[in-house]
């Protein structure tokens, strides 16, 4: 057990707590060999967080500790740091979600990451732009305020940031999360660049599995808490056993993935969409969208753009990050009145409308960034959904007056029927804000389907989630739309699994739409192929 | 006609300068908030338990210099007291167990001031009048106070010193980093408690300075606590997280309750000075909540 001179970081057995109660890890053990990149791969609520942040000691601010085991980091232990000492030491961790300085200037975040160093003004300049050559993209923008550049662009920030506090090491947690593919092999191209050039240790979380072992030497794979398989990255990228778990199964064996998802659900022992397809036949239009435009001062969001959702189909808004999903979805639900163009709701033109009123129409929506009752328990959070079918008023239920009483009962039994049909009658009574983030995705959809709603809008169902958790999210959209005959629209920018689910694609670029259709000819249409593979569109 | 106007400006005037005055409590907030985001209930005792120390110095015979030096090292003292015994124990709790302690820090200031100085009103001599400057008063006609006049020359001293600071200093760079998100800033090693030290002892030292100024005018007595919390409706025009905008909602307040208070004050029976600027502040709730220079909140939907 002695210390090897060649690891820049040393994790033996430790377990984490968190609140005293919740152990997040069993025994987790790994090391980061100096100058190398070492992956730390699995599904949310895995572990991966959690033992960056034992490393980086910064896991006593969520109220987390190690409880066992020993972490041993340029030869000497953590024990008893402090997040800024260990800065001192040369560990930074850039933390998952970016957390850029939104009100400060681009370059201000940079130069706060210098904070522990004693630079002289000439050495800052010069450190600054010797982080700029890597990072030309934010030269550009250096004067820009932080919390409006984009997402790609904030994850640069926070690279860039604890680059100028000089580290040896770097803990990089989740940097290609919610990003378009082309910018996440942007950063990781720059990630591989700072490590030849640089010569820094890098241990990276990623769910993105695919990209990870691409650029690591080696890598973990996380499951609940333990270490269940390491390895070199070429043999972990080989082995059948990860192909399966996060690599999604290789193309041509499926056919159906109605099919597919029901031998899944059999396996274990749950419910599926039914193979045979659905109770209600996709009817005539329920809602179009006539030539909308949508304005944003002088910036244009949305330019002319005309489509069609059928009654019972499942309806996709696809296209890269900014051409427009979320702005559509914006305006049908009312948050946004569009400029031009006009909204028809069966058979009615939708004019002057606000979310609230959409909603009693029978359009409900779920959020790309989850909008829940975090301290609230599931239970209540489906209840919330059901305002809309309540009646009596506050002084009603207060003095329980026996039609609110009934209505109450009622309430709650749609609730149940809600949770017994999404399986997540085991997390009932469970404080949202505690849940994974998988969880708290089907906790928003229940919400939503507890309006009985004759829509459904999703936004992003399916963001930051790894492949497992999709099919899972998949099949109760399926099964939302089989069984109540639901009608859905959603948003993604990840087209495989769209095409899988969807009756028709609509895919927006740059605010223009660029093709419409079943899938297949959405797949082959070469403006569609353009977008998402990044042929130059100037 | 000319002297109606000339009346007016008095009113104006004299309603900006009290104004800095509500400026200079509402700064000590706006630091707190901006490090830990959270309203420091506080900051009243401690422009009372700051002036009052001042004051009691200088009655043991003390100098105006050096007991003013004293009272900002004892300031500085209850900044890092209230780092060690109160902050860190807090830190990670919501930010309303922090503004919860800060109610209870705020009573612990109060009944420490009056058991260590006692409860009488005391007076206050800058060695400046709160009467008419004779200049003034002789060439513009206008009566203006040459107490008021001090502390909105103290006030905008302070503020510019201030916003310096924040712009242009490594340590303003880590407060507004702190500011923004405080876990990603520990992430990249700036310290904590540093900068909450800071910014406990910059409020103390803010504290005095206001506390000095109302001190002259009102005596320096427990009412003073009261009057600090003017400065809510201050800040809630102004802005929680910003300097410039605890100035000019301080202005704002100082200058719209004169104004009301003389020409409409009569209808109601006067001394409507106590309410008009927190019915100013609930149409600004109603209207701008986050004020007029606070920071918008970022949120995508």
């Amino acid at each position: 057990m002695g210390v090897d001179s060649n690891n820049i970081l040393e994790v033996k057995n430790i377990e984490v707590v968190y609140d005293n109660v919740i152990l997040a890890l069993h025994d987790v053990s790994l090391v980061v060999p100096k100058g190398k990149i070492v992956a730390l791969l699995g599904a949310n609520g895995a572990g991966k967080s959690t033992t960056l942040k034992s490393i980086s000691t910064m896991l006593a601010s969520e109220r987390g500790k190690v409880t066992k085991g020993t972490i041993n980091y340029n030869g000497k232990s953590i024990d008893g740091e402090i997040p800024s000492q260990m800065v001192h030491r040369g560990m930074v961790q850039v933390l998952e979600g970016r957390r850029c300085f939104g009100h400060l200037t681009v370059e201000e975040n940079i130069i706060a990451g210098a904070y522990s160093r004693q630079l002289s003004k000439g050495d800052l300049s010069a450190e600054l732009e010797k982080i700029y050559t890597y990072f030309t993209r934010l030269k550009d923008r250096r004067g820009s305020q932080a919390g409006f550049t984009s997402g790609g662009e904030q994850q640069m920030i926070a690279v860039a940031r604890a680059m100028m506090a000089k580290p040896t090491m770097l803990l990089l947690d989740e940097p290609s999360m919610g990003l378009a593919p082309q910018l996440v092999a942007e950063i990781f191209n720059i990630v591989k660049e700072l490590n030849q050039k640089e010569g820094v240790s890098i241990l990276l979380a990623e769910q993105n599995t695919n990209i990870a072992l691409k650029n690591a030497d080696y890598g973990y794979i996380l499951e609940t808490g333990r270490v269940m398989l390491e390895g070199t990255a070429q043999s972990l990228s080989n082995d059948e056993k990860v192909k399966e778990l996060y690599l999604g199964i290789s193309k041509g064996e499926r056919k159906n993935f109605r099919d597919a998802l029901f031998d899944d659900a059999q396996k274990k022992n749950t419910t599926a969409p039914s193979p045979t397809g659905r109770k209600f036949k996709i009817g005539g239009p329920i809602l179009e969208v006539k030539n909308i435009s949508l304005y944003f001062g002088g910036v244009k969001a949305i330019t002319n753009i005309s489509f069609n959702i059928l009654k019972h189909e499942i309806r996709a808004i696809i296209g890269p990050n900014g051409a427009g999903k979320s702005s559509m979805l914006n305006c049908i639900n009312g948050i946004y009145q569009p400029q031009e163009g006009t909204i028809w709701y069966k058979g009615a033109v939708l004019d002057q409308i606000t979310p609230n009123l959409i909603s009693r129409m029978g359009i409900s929506r779920t959020f790309q960034n989850l909008a829940l009752f975090k301290r609230m328990s599931v239970l209540d959070n489906i209840l919330v959904g059901r305002k809309l079918h309540t009646k009596s008023n506050f002084m009603q239920v207060g003095f329980q007056f026996p039609q609110a009483v009934k209505e109450e009962k009622a309430n709650r039994q749609k609730c149940e029927e809600i949770i017994s049909f999404l399986e997540i009658e085991d997390i009932k009574n469970t404080q949202v804000g505690k849940l994974p983030y998988g969880l708290q995705k089907k906790v928003e959809l229940g919400r939503a389907l507890a309006t009985q709603a004759e829509i459904l809008l999703l936004d992003e169902p399916m963001a930051g989630m790894n492949v497992e958790e999709k099919r899972d999210m998949c099949r109760f959209i399926l099964k939302v739309n089989d069984e109540l005959g639901t009608t859905i629209v959603l948003i993604e920018h990840d087209m495989g699994v769209v095409m899988d689910i969807s009756d028709r694609v609509v895919v927006l670029d740059y605010g223009k739409s660029i093709g419409d259709g079943t899938p297949d000819v959405v797949r082959a249409n070469p403006k569609v192929i353009d977008a998402y593979l990044g042929v130059a569109h100037d | 006609m000319i002297s109606e106007l000339l009346f007016f400006m008095e009113v104006l005037v004299a309603g900006l300068l009290s104004g800095t005055m509500y400026s200079l409590v509402a700064l000590g907030f706006v630091l707190i908030y901006k490090a830990s985001s959270t309203f420091n209930f506080a900051q009243g005792a401690m422009v009372f338990f700051a002036v009052l120390s001042f004051v009691g110095l200088m009655e043991f015979g003390i100098p105006f210099f050096v007991a003013f030096i004293i009272t900002v090292v004892l300031m500085i003292g209850v900044g890092l007291a209230t780092e060690r015994l109160v902050l860190r124990p807090l830190m990670n709790q919501s930010e309303d167990t922090l503004l919860m302690a800060t109610i209870g820090l705020g009573f612990v200031l109060e009944g420490l001031a009056q058991a260590v100085w006692g409860v009488e009103v005391r007076r206050l001599d800058l060695g400046i009048k709160d009467s008419p400057i004779p200049w003034i008063a002789d060439n513009l006609q206008l009566f203006i106070s040459a107490l008021d006049v001090t502390a909105g020359l103290v006030a905008t001293a302070m503020i510019v010193g201030l916003t310096l600071l924040f712009k242009y200093t490594k340590i303003g760079l880590g407060l507004r980093s702190v500011a923004d998100d405080a876990g990603a800033a520990s992430s990249i090693g700036i310290p904590l408690k540093h900068i909450m030290l800071l910014v406990w002892s910059a409020a103390g030292v803010v504290a005095l300075v206001a506390g000095m100024m109302w001190g002259a005018r009102a005596g320096v007595q427990f009412a003073l606590i009261d009057l600090a919390l003017k400065a809510l409706p201050v800040l809630i025009i102004g802005g929680f997280s910003s300097i410039p905008g605890a100035i000019i909602g301080g202005l704002l307040i100082g200058a719209s309750e004169k104004i009301l208070e003389v020409y409409i004050g009569p209808y109601f029976g006067g001394g409507i000075e106590g309410w008009a600027p927190y019915v100013l502040a609930i149409f600004f709730l109603l209207y701008r909540p986050e004020g007029l220079f606070g920071e918008k909140i970022i949120r995508r939907v």
